[in-house]
């Protein structure tokens, strides 16, 4: 695939430039020639940027369904990552996204609070993970584990007030590189996300757009 | 299947582990409603008639050698030592001119269950629960026989419970309290821990009071609920996330609910249902935050005033005996247990009454009425006989398993334990236990 080419580029690009054997002169010996010895094949690192959009849709129920007037479990999701494109195995990465989650009204009645009414619930959530992704033929999977900060927000008789928690998050996504240029890849991906101290999983289908910012080529 | 891809599938594997195991409910039910539902319910002031401590002939596998039956609205409750068994029974007068008693039986801690369907067949007995008339004084001892089966299926198994002896006196005198409610969080009972569901539940398995958690919304009214965050063990809803001290009262109302779909319910009418629904005799209101204590305090406050009032008029039928403590838990919970105290003088209010936790000398200090020790410091006999002899009650908190249960009934003799297995030390306070003295007298 495209690392391959890039590994092919450089190695010619390094072997021309560690070992200037110019065109020999063919030799009038009769006696065979020495065995060259192989230049050691250097490696192709970079350092990859990406961008990931797309709908969520997030697991588990709203409380209360004889209050509730409306529930959209349904959202959207932007991550931004820098990785490092190793040529061994995994590639190490930290990501940065925020999904809009979940929305809704419950209608509450009367109670110690005064009189009842429409409470319009959100919940979104911050996602900072580190992690690991690899490529496997055009699939490449994705493992991550870090911190979510879970976000969610009331309004209720013309007040708004917002609340907090930073649970876990686990990560696991599998995606599909549909593009493949030079420096820049597409991937199709879907991904669970669990924050489970918090009872938030979600998941998504992105798409994800890729490109290497800086190579580093070593023997 | 190369190591690349072995090594993917195990990070796969490893994070789709879950280590909380979903609670496995079944509480079994007669399909057409049992014959309870063709019959007229027995009259509460009939339901008497069922106390006492039986000997179990046929059923000894389920239910051990003695039960001790005691009853509330609308219940009669077998209380077993058997696995911390009951079994939760209803009664009514069949047109065929038996009693039938009918419901489920269950261990707490296991998923064992099964329905219960019993009689009374003696034509007096039967003219007694099902009449008006005074009890006539030859009216032969309660036995009841029938069957029992396990899980949903019909109850074709023999059993029967004969009546050996009376109950030891039990209500003002001794207290099995719930532990936050019937069960603990892991139980198999179908009811969420501080809920008022659990609440009754916790009457019709043998407790006559109730501990209960007690934190504070954003907007300053008390709730019952354990845990300062919202976490997925206790509740569930999509938008209920974070602490909650965070929420107010109607966001907590609209997004959360307990673990069987129980709203978290406020102390003002856990109280009411208490007092309204129940014959339960006291909660202990276990202060989690220092800023429950003033809120709640007011609300014990009220109560205490209402209820002498309506234990002072003229009409005796609506008397209710009811306390209501402020459990004094931490000295940060004590400091403003003395501010609480102020402000409702100010206020012109009553004084609730306390319970302290941790210091038997505080709780004469503090003129509590009861201490509430944990039960991992041991029984602490003299000390028990030091608050008595000032006048109050000491009640350990938590005991659950029957070894721990018998020694500290029978070297303490306290006036209650707080357990969540309330068979258990109503069956072992009737069979080992001492009735503590009357309040207020000089034994």
């Amino acid at each position: 695939m495209n690392r391959a080419r890039n590994l092919a580029l450089a190695l010619t690009a390094a072997s021309a430039l560690v070992s200037p054997v110019s065109a020999a002169e063919p030799s009038e010996e009769t006696t065979p020639a020495p065995k060259k010895e192989l230049a050691p094949q250097p490696s192709v690192s970079s350092l990859e940027l990406s961008a990931a959009f797309g709908p969520t849709v997030v697991g588990g129920e709203a409380a209360n369904p004889e209050y509730l007037q409306s529930f959209r479990r349904t959202g959207v999701y932007g991550e931004f990552a820098v990785g490092y494109r190793s040529s061994y195995f995994v590639d190490p990465f930290l990501s940065v996204g925020y999904a809009t989650l979940a929305s809704g009204q419950s209608r509450i009645p009367d109670g110690p609070y005064g009189s009842g009414g429409t409470v319009g619930q959100h919940l979104g959530a911050w996602v900072i993970s580190p992690g690991i992704t690899s490529d496997i033929w055009r699939f490449r999977p994705r493992f991550a584990l870090g911190l979510a900060i879970i976000q969610q927000s009331f309004e209720f008789q013309g007040e708004t007030h917002s609340s907090s928690q930073m649970p876990l998050v686990t990560q696991l996504g599998l995606g599909f590189n549909a593009y493949d240029d030079d420096r820049v890849r597409l991937d199709l991906e879907i991904r669970g996300v669990l924050a489970g101290g918090a009872d938030v999983r979600f998941a998504t289908f992105d798409a994800v757009l890729r490109g290497d910012l800086l190579y580093f080529v070593s023997r | 299947m190369n190591s690349k891809s072995f090594a993917w599938v195990f990070v796969a594997s490893l994070s789709l582990v879950d280590c909380e195991s979903a609670a496995e409910v079944t509480i079994p039910a007669f399909p057409d409603g049992g014959l309870v539902r063709t019959g007229t319910p027995v009259a509460r002031d009939r339901l008497m008639r069922f106390e006492g401590m039986f000997g179990v002939g046929n059923g000894q596998r389920i239910f051990g050698e003695t039960v001790a039956v005691r009853t509330s609205p609308g219940t009669v409750s077998v209380l077993t030592d058997k696995n911390a068994g009951f079994a939760v029974l209803e009664s009514a007068c069949l047109p065929d001119g038996r009693v039938v008693v009918e419901g489920y039986w269950q261990y707490p801690t296991r998923t064992e269950a099964g329905l219960v369907r019993v009689f009374v067949e003696d034509t007096a007995l039967v003219a007694y629960l099902c009449g008006t008339e005074e009890a006539p004084p030859t009216l032969p001892a309660v036995t009841l026989k029938g069957h029992y089966g396990e899980g949903n299926e019909f109850p074709r198994n023999p059993l029967d419970f004969t009546f050996s002896r009376e109950l030891k006196p039990w209500r003002g005198r001794f207290f099995t309290v719930a532990h936050h409610g019937a069960c603990e969080n892991t139980d198999h009972c179908g009811t969420a821990p501080n809920s008022l569901e659990s609440i009754r539940l916790a009457e019709r398995i043998g407790s006559n009071a109730a501990e209960l958690d007690v934190r504070i919304t954003r907007d300053d009214i008390p709730v019952l609920f354990h845990d300062p965050g919202l976490s997925r063990t206790l509740v569930r809803g999509v938008f209920c996330n974070g602490q909650l001290a965070e929420l107010s009262l109607a966001e907590l109302t609209a997004a959360c609910e307990l673990r069987y779909g129980e709203l978290i319910p406020t102390v003002e009418e856990t109280l009411d249902m208490m007092v309204n629904e129940t014959e339960m005799e006291g909660v202990y209101l276990d202060m989690k935050v220092p800023g429950a204590v003033l809120p709640t305090a007011r609300l014990a406050s009220r109560l205490m005033t209402s209820l002498r009032e309506r234990n002072e008029n003229d009409d005796p039928t609506d008397d209710r005996q009811f306390g209501a403590l402020i459990a004094i838990t931490t000295e940060e919970v004590l400091e403003a247990w003395h501010d609480a105290k102020k402000k409702l003088a100010e206020e012109g209010l009553e004084i609730p009454r306390c319970l302290l936790e941790y210091d038997p000398d505080l709780v004469i200090s503090e003129g509590c009425v009861a201490w509430g020790p944990t039960w991992t410091a041991g029984p602490q006999v003299e000390n028990v006989k030091k608050v008595r002899a000032a006048g109050a009650g000491t009640i350990y908190w938590t005991i659950n398993q029957s070894d721990f249960i018998d020694a500290f009934l029978t070297q303490a003799h306290p006036d209650g334990i707080i357990t969540a297995r309330a068979a258990l030390v109503f069956h072992h306070y009737q069979t080992l236990g001492t009735p503590p003295p009357i309040r207020g007298s000089a034994e």
